[in-house]
């Protein structure tokens, strides 16, 4: 499996995958930049309305709608950017006549798209700590909400990650899967809006924060670690079903 | 020497409705050069994904070095180097990174990739990105690709595809040694020339269908000349002959008959001046294989 996963990284090289990682987090992070700056009249109203207990909480919960539309984008376009590698090259063949098992083929390309995402929320997470001390946040970093809204984002986009990685690895063109990947960024908006469609996979990045506006204000998210629970099962189980339709496929 | 190495047995692949190859029993021995010849769409590229297992077969079954290849398929491989149509390259590599990531993939020994740089002369061009190779350059680093694990079996198709006439020079005379070191060799095409300068052994196939299959000199062989005799009456040549049981053939205004040797000549000349027909022309047509190779395929090979 080594082998496998050294030759995936040479693969990479020269690739666009190091940009679209960076990508994300850093808009996002651009984004709370001049809003703390420029808006800050209004930013500090909306604390106070709110009642978030400090601008760290306030940070949290003014990102999480962003993140959470932008990080199953940089999902999609990660997953296609991979995949895309072995379709451009006319690979296929040559690499899945190779003597090593699809399913390892698979879940190796699998390992580095989770690499390069977890490296993603890596950066925004460095990314908000570094903008709190430079805008002067009072209080101690609460790492915890921190960490748990950045690698939590991670976990909660599993399934998505599952699943438009089979969608980008077994269909060439990869219009079509950025494509899907971009509407169900959407529709996952207006699912998590609604008490009952808020529980679909789609759904899950938007609310996958630590922090949420609750009845009396800003808080923790009682959710949380039911959507981490379940998150982190589908998301293994539709790797488990994808990487078994992909070594089945014809090769072309 | 009775070493069998390859051995399909009624593979048959359907696409929909088109059968694109259609009962195959193909049959390859140790050190062979196995030509595998075919016009385009024939279905030779169609068989050869079925032999590295990138597709399934409709039915029938495959057998390389005595396994089955649909239940070890990962240990065949293990032996089996392949180029199939197009080359696959990573454009974004140099020509030496592609070969490292094939490297790193089968667990091969470094100095391996340096070997085959220089065997198929790519060595100069090695540290370039592969975006930027000519079509010969991109066949040349697939053929590097199969050669890199020194396999037992060779599988190429269509190695020439792009290259100058020297580049497939170059290639031929590779081919022709890599017996010597133990391997079999299975390469495609749609050039009976070539064919016939490299192989040892031939199959033919047409519209999915094995027609030959034999060595090469048994192919040679259909090569003898013909004669061909053109008289004024060809209907009433032709029956004089048949009276006495010489079997020809009647094309183009004119006779052909298999045999050359100048008593026989002399004699068809004899009979047929005798029953009053007159004879302006006694001509012996030597065919090539192309000749042979239409003839095997028929006029749908054209297609
Ligand atoms: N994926 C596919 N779906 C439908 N038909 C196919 C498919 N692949 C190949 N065919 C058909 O199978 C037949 C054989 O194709 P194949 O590529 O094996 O020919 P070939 O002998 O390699 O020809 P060439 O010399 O042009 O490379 C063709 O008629 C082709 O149209
Ligand atoms: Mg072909």
């Amino acid at each position: 499996m080594k082998n496998i996963l050294w030759a995936d990284q040479l693969k990479l090289k020269r690739s666009s995958l190091l940009i679209i990682v960076l990508l994300v987090p850093l808009l996002i992070l651009a984004y709370e930049l001049v809003n703390l700056t420029y808006r800050s009249g209004f930013v500090e109203k909306q604390v106070e309305m709110f009642g978030a207990g400090s601008m760290w909480m306030y940070l949290l919960y003014d990102n999480s709608l962003l993140f959470g539309l932008g990080f199953p984008l940089a999902v999609t376009l990660a997953a296609s950017v991979i995949a895309n590698i072995e379709h451009q090259a006319n690979g296929w063949k040559q690499t899945l006549s190779m003597p090593i098992s699809r399913g390892k083929i698979y879940l190796s390309k699998f390992i580095w798209l989770t690499i390069s995402l977890f490296l993603s929320t890596t950066i925004f997470l460095i990314g908000m700590v570094f903008l709190g001390k430079v805008l002067g946040f009072e209080g101690d970093v609460p790492w915890g909400v921190l960490i748990g809204d950045c690698y939590g984002m991670l976990i909660t986009v599993l399934p998505i990650m599952a699943f438009q990685f089979w969608l980008s690895m077994t269909i060439k063109n990869q219009a079509f899967s950025i494509l899907i990947g971009s509407v169900s960024s959407i529709v996952g908006l207006f699912l998590a809006a609604a008490q009952t469609t808020r529980w679909f996979p789609l759904a899950y990045p938007i609310q996958s924060s630590t922090v949420i506006l609750l009845y009396e204000g800003i808080g923790y998210n009682p959710d949380f670690s039911a959507f981490l629970v379940i998150n982190l099962i589908l998301g293994i189980i539709l790797m488990f079903i994808g990487s078994k339709h992909f070594a089945k496929q014809n090769v072309q | 020497m009775n070493d069998q190495i390859l051995m399909t047995n009624e593979l048959t692949k359907k696409y929909k409705k088109h059968t694109s190859v259609d009962g195959l029993n193909l049959r390859i021995e140790r050190g062979q050069i196995y030509g595998f010849l075919g016009p385009n769409g024939a279905g030779k590229t169609t068989t050869i994904r079925m032999l590295l297992g990138l597709i399934k077969p409709t039915k029938g079954s495959v057998e390389i070095f005595g396994h089955n290849l649909n239940k070890n398929r990962l240990q065949i491989l293990q032996r089996i180097g392949s180029l199939v149509e197009s080359p696959t390259y990573y454009g974004n590599l140099t020509g030496r990174e592609n070969l490292e990531a094939v490297r790193r993939l089968r667990d091969l020994p470094e100095k391996r990739v340096s070997e085959v740089l220089e065997i198929v002369r790519l060595t100069k061009v090695a540290n370039r990105l592969t975006k930027e190779y000519s079509l010969g350059m991109k066949q040349r680093l697939g053929i590097a690709v199969a050669l890199l694990s020194n396999p037992d079996l060779l599988i190429l198709d269509e190695p020439t595809n792009g290259l100058d006439p020297s580049g497939i020079q170059e290639i031929r005379e590779l081919i022709k040694e890599l017996p010597e070191a133990g391997m079999s060799v299975l390469v495609s095409s749609h050039l009976l020339s070539e064919i016939d300068q490299m192989a040892t052994q031939v199959g033919i196939i047409n519209n999915g269908k094995m027609i030959f299959q034999d060595s090469i000199e048994r192919l040679r062989q259909k090569r003898k000349p013909l004669l061909k005799v053109g008289v004024n009456d060809v209907m009433k040549a032709n029956a004089i002959l048949k009276e006495r049981e010489l079997k020809a053939d009647l094309q183009d205004d004119f006779l052909w008959l298999s045999q050359t040797d100048p008593a026989y000549v002399s004699e068809i000349n004899s009979i047929l001046v005798h029953s009053g027909v007159s004879v302006y022309r006694l001509e012996e047509v030597k065919r090539t294989l192309e000749d042979i190779f239409l003839e095997l395929i028929g006029t749908e090979g054209s297609l």
